[in-house]
């Protein structure tokens, strides 16, 4: 595969990376407070 | 030879961005499961937690100038090695430190119904009542509160939904509740474990 191609196709993927690890990170049993 | 110089950069560039990758999507995936691994480590020490709280039966000593009651309050649960400070006050962040007492609900020595809480599991943030749900029916359960022990035995277990805020109404009987998260890893329901005072250690 073309190095471009595919550095772009990796930097899609880190960006999912990252959005997965800021979700997980804030969500991820933080909220299970605010209805008490 | 000039044009190949940035391809081959593009190589290694490619290659740093496959490790990043690999190693966010790593910790997401065995994060989670990293406080049953600490749990089996320290249930290598659980008979030296365990032996802190407890007298024998016949111990009459019981809270007269004891030496091993910690001077903080601590929550203690022998079977799941949990020995954490419990946290007071009416700020919700206090949860991301351990054992938070719950804001007007009781206190040990006050009766009535004690409620604490924790968080199940929470990324770069503590696994408290990681392993609550393996409590049953008969395990016991000691607060240090004030200087003084504490010993109760659960009764029972339950499930409940988010917005059962019953669990924390004052009871006649003294009791403790602790409640956490469940299903591991989400926040879609409340496991509730409720333990009265030991007859036979109070």
């Amino acid at each position: 595969m073309n190095d471009k191609r595919l550095f772009v196709i990796l930097l899609v993927i880190l960006a999912l990376s990252i959005a997965l690890l800021i979700y997980a990170k804030t969500q991820v049993g933080q909220n299970f407070i605010r209805q008490f | 030879m000039t044009e190949e110089k940035p391809h081959f950069k593009l190589k290694y560039i490619n290659w740093l961005l496959v490790v990043l990758i690999i190693l966010i999507n790593g910790y997401v995936l065995v994060a989670p499961l990293l406080p049953q691994l600490d749990l089996k480590k320290r249930q290598h020490k659980v008979q030296a937690v365990a032996g802190l709280p407890y007298k024998s039966k016949t111990d009459q000593s019981k809270n007269n100038n004891r030496q091993d009651i910690p001077s903080d309050n601590r929550l203690v649960i022998p079977k799941i090695a949990l020995d954490q400070h419990i946290y007071q006050g009416s700020a919700a962040w206090l949860l991301n430190k351990g054992v938070w007492a719950r804001p007007n609900t009781s206190t040990p020595p006050e009766g009535g119904n004690t409620v604490l809480t924790g968080h199940r599991f929470t990324y770069g943030g503590p696994a408290t009542f990681y392993s609550l749900d393996k409590l049953a029916a008969g395990d016991r359960v000691v607060i240090y509160w004030q200087g003084k022990e504490y010993d109760y035995k659960v009764a029972k277990t339950k499930i409940v939904s988010p917005s059962a805020t019953e669990i924390e109404e004052s009871t006649d009987n003294t009791q403790l509740t602790i409640f956490t998260c469940t299903p591991l890893w989400t926040a879609k329901n409340r496991l509730v474990v409720i333990a009265y005072p030991d007859k036979e250690l109070n």
